[in-house]
């Protein structure tokens, strides 16, 4: 236990991260329109394979199962 | 010891329960039940009937149907309990545990006393394999019974076939879905087929069969599973890579889809099917040796491309069936992804409509979309040279997050690495996508796959285009996010004898 929180306390902060940390960070907290593109596109094509039922046309539907 | 004490309690060879007590059950649901118990590894051999057994969901809808007729009609259900071992009446008088012990229990099936009879609350183990394919049921919930005193328990999904009095196939079908989360989720309570019907019709008030009877609308069904705790989501019209992907990914965590399906016209067994049915998935087949090849994005794909089909539970056709997923012809049109069901030999083609995933509360980011930060996440990472450019297979499951934490403590052995995952506060669920490289899944044993990492969402955030996470973990590194008043802070640990470890098991609790 004693040495798991040497490990924690050794953890980096923000000041001092990784660059691949640093850009992670930016990319969750202020991302450009670009850097989202691709999951962007991915949403859009699952929501194009499979629609969350809001089109109407399945709720509206009076059929009973 | 005297066994003739036991005066509700019948010993026959399970075979025997299957020409006498259940020779009348509809045949499809019949040898579906005779499959699940003679064809797995443990084969049933004895069964033990209780004749006079007060089943909780048959005495519910009793007194709404038949308790109100003038004819008495018997409230009172029959038992079946099968045992892989030779069981006596003179073990059970002697609560022999050599003999009935939960390793040689594999559950029971409820005969409803009505003409034809029909199967009440089932819960038989599921099967090892089915078509030479390894079997998963994640959604299978532990159930805890008493023969005479004698505490057994059986890890099952719930069965149940409709009674056409107080439900219909959707009614049945959201009761095998809600008994098999309802005990592992906090905030929403099991309930009864009848009272399900209630729910959905939003009745506070007895009902007659010409209400329960006649099926839910779509509404109705989200409607009933929102009166249980649920937060639900409808998806409608799916196309068949992404019904395989949102099947898998959710019964990977143990929440049994729910899939609306039209039949059209055919027959089998001289019975005609068609119209509109529903039925629960309660897990998948799995072969490392083929493959779907349908990315997700670019080079990196969903552990669903090893799924060949899933496992049903049926009302009306029958206990752990293969459902193989096929892409709709442009005559179905607009459904586009069709199901075959084998029943035996014989199959049955249906066209899904729509689906319903009963989330626990709270729970809003679907599994298919957190699969997909995953896959943006990694592909990052591999555009950074921090993960190699190869192929990658992600597997997402929900999870809670202490249930996380204990797999962890059992299964994970690195220390400095399991450490930092608890040390860390995460949401009542997560969504864990572990992912490992393409080619060391293909071809190898279910049992012995490998991941290099996982990534941690948080499964109570909106389904917004956010590269949102909790935890990024690669090989040699890790990166946490902690909340400290009210904001994210961003921590990294370099972690030491880092290495590619076991997927954690299907967690047993959602």
């Amino acid at each position: 236990m004693a040495k798991f929180k040497n490990k924690v306390d050794e953890a980096q902060t923000t000041r001092s991260l990784p660059q691949i940390a640093k850009q992670v960070e930016d990319i969750s907290l202020r991302p450009s329109r670009e850097v989202l593109q691709p999951l962007r596109e991915m949403i859009v094509e699952l929501e194009r394979g499979l629609p969350p039922a809001t089109s109407g046309e399945v709720l509206s539907s009076r059929v009973r199962w | 010891m005297e066994t003739s004490l036991f005066k509700s309690i019948e010993v026959v060879s399970a075979e025997r329960a299957f020409s006498t007590i259940l020779q009348n059950i509809h045949p499809s649901v019949r040898n579906a039940l005779q499959r699940s118990l003679f064809v797995r590894r443990n084969k049933a051999v004895t069964a033990v009937i209780e004749s006079d057994y007060l089943d909780i969901d048959y005495s519910s809808s009793f007194f709404l149907q038949q308790g109100r007729s003038f004819t008495p009609l018997s409230r009172r259900t029959k038992r079946i309990h099968f045992f892989s071992s030779r069981v006596s009446k003179r073990h059970i008088a002697e609560e022999s545990p050599e003999v009935i012990n939960c390793k040689s229990y594999l559950g029971y099936i409820v005969i409803r006393p009505i003409l034809p009879p029909t199967i009440g609350r089932t819960f038989i183990r599921p099967p090892e394999s089915i078509d030479g394919y390894r079997a998963f049921c994640p959604t299978e919930v532990e159930v805890p019974v008493d023969l005479c005193g004698i505490k057994l328990k059986v890890k099952a999904c719930p069965y149940i076939s409709q009674d056409q009095l107080v439900m219909a196939c959707a009614t049945a079908s959201l009761w095998m879905a809600n008994n098999s989360l309802a005990p592992k989720v906090t905030g929403v309570r099991q309930c009864t087929t009848s009272e399900i019907t209630a729910l959905a019709l939003s009745l506070g008030e007895p009902y007659g069969p010409a209400l329960g009877s006649r099926g839910l609308r779509l509404d109705e069904e989200e409607k009933a599973f929102c009166g249980i705790g649920y937060d639900p989501k409808l998806y409608e019209y799916p196309q068949k890579k992404h019904l395989v992907e949102v099947c898998y990914t959710h019964v990977e965590g143990g929440i049994p889809p729910v899939l609306n399906v039209y039949f059209p016209p055919q027959e089998i067994e001289g019975i005609n099917i068609e119209g509109l049915h529903v039925f629960t998935v309660v897990g998948h087949l799995m072969d490392t040796q083929c493959r779907r090849q349908e990315p997700i994005y670019k080079n990196i794909y969903g552990a669903s491309e090893f799924v060949p089909a899933f496992i049903i539970n049926d009302d009306q056709n029958g206990i752990y069936l293969r459902a193989d997923v096929f892409s709709a012809g442009k005559k179905q049109k607009p459904l586009r992804a069709g199901l075959h069901i084998w029943i035996g030999n014989k199959k049955i083609t249906g066209y899904c409509h729509s689906l319903l995933i009963p989330f626990p509360p709270r729970v809003w980011l679907p599994g298919t979309h957190a699969t997909r930060l995953a896959a943006y996440w990694l592909a990052y990472f591999q555009s950074q040279s921090i993960l190699p450019a190869k192929p990658l297979v992600v597997r997402t499951f929900l999870a809670r997050s202490n249930v996380f934490k204990e797999l962890l403590v059992e299964q994970l052995d690195i220390p400095q690495l399991k450490a930092i995952y608890r040390s860390l506060p995460l949401p009542r669920y997560i969504w864990v996508a572990e992912y490992g490289y393409l080619d060391d899944w293909i071809g190898t044993d279910c049992d012995s796959l490998v991941k290099q990492g996982e990534f941690i969402f948080d499964a109570t955030l909106p389904p917004a285009v956010k590269a949102e996470w909790l935890t990024m973990h690669w090989q040699g590194a890790i990166l946490v996010r902690r909340i400290k008043e009210e904001t994210m802070h961003t921590e990294y640990y370099s972690i030491e004898k880092d290495k590619p470890c076991s997927l954690l098991l299907a967690p047993v609790r959602p």
